[in-house]
């Protein structure tokens, strides 16, 4: 996907490894930044979700890593970064009831196998990018107006 | 459907903005994963769920879903209340179980409206 720059605005969440209590709260951050910023409801629950779905990606699987929210005149831009361990098949992520989650996770009402073809289905334009033992880069854009 | 009616029916427990109860409901999504409550891209809807957790109001706050109903008697904590408050959602609470619910709001008309792919 093409690089751009001079975000008119600008956010990064931080997401820990097994940080799953508060995993979400960064998503509840960026819809109430959109809103005040007055981008179009149905397109702040778009990357509200996308979000939340990334958020939780990173506190479940992750061994950490961030989101940042851009925004530019005509697009969002979401991406999701990490530090590893990576994904060893990636057509295999984006196969709806696919999940490595533990029974713990799905105890707490995630790991249904649905993340990831969310965050295309939500998004866009979608790219996904993994490296074992590099980590996982996840770009979605949303297009504005 | 509003959501008064939707109580009465359940004999269910209003737990917090009892004062939003005149606010339409026409459809619904039932289950304990938020993951595929979070398929739902749309606001219109009540979420009936077994998972008691901030994740539940969480879900709901990401999705802009106006009311929780808690099944098989699970009570949310002070914590949970409060951030449903926050955010403007109505939680409820009824002894039935997610079957029961779901099968009497649809006799009422509720129904699931758009299913996972459209």
């Amino acid at each position: 996907m093409a690089d751009y720059t001079n975000a008119t605005f600008e956010e990064v969440r931080e997401v820990g490894k097994g940080d799953f209590a508060t995993a979400g709260q960064g998503s509840a951050a960026f819809k109430n930044t959109l809103k005040k910023l007055g981008v179009g409801s149905a397109v702040v629950r778009r990357v509200a979700i996308a979000s939340y779905e990334a958020e939780i990606n990173l506190a479940i699987h992750s061994d950490g890593g961030k989101l940042t929210l851009s925004v530019y005149p005509d697009k969002i831009r979401l991406v999701s970064e990490d530090i590893g361990p990576g994904i060893a098949d990636l057509d295999l992520v984006m196969q709806e009831g696919y999940s490595t989650a533990t029974e713990e996770v799905r105890m707490l009402g995630f790991g249904a196998g649905m993340g990831m073809p969310n965050m295309k289905r939500c998004s866009d334009e979608f790219d996904l990018k993994s490296a074992v033992g590099k980590g996982t880069t996840i770009t979605m854009d949303f297009k504005l107006g | 459907m509003k959501l008064s009616q939707i109580a009465e029916i359940l004999n269910a427990q209003v737990l917090c903005l009892e004062e939003n109860l005149d606010i339409e409901i026409p459809a619904a999504v039932a289950s304990d994963m938020m993951s595929d409550v979070l398929v739902c891209n749309d606001s219109d809807r009540i979420l009936i769920s077994g998972l008691c957790t901030v994740h539940t109001v969480l879900t709901a706050q990401i999705l802009d879903l106006r009311a929780i109903i808690f099944v098989r008697g699970k009570t949310p904590t002070d914590e949970i209340i409060e951030s449903a408050q926050l955010n403007d959602i109505v939680l409820m609470r009824t002894e039935k179980s997610m079957f029961d619910v779901c099968g009497m709001l649809y006799a009422h008309g509720i129904d699931g409206r758009r299913n996972l792919n459209g």
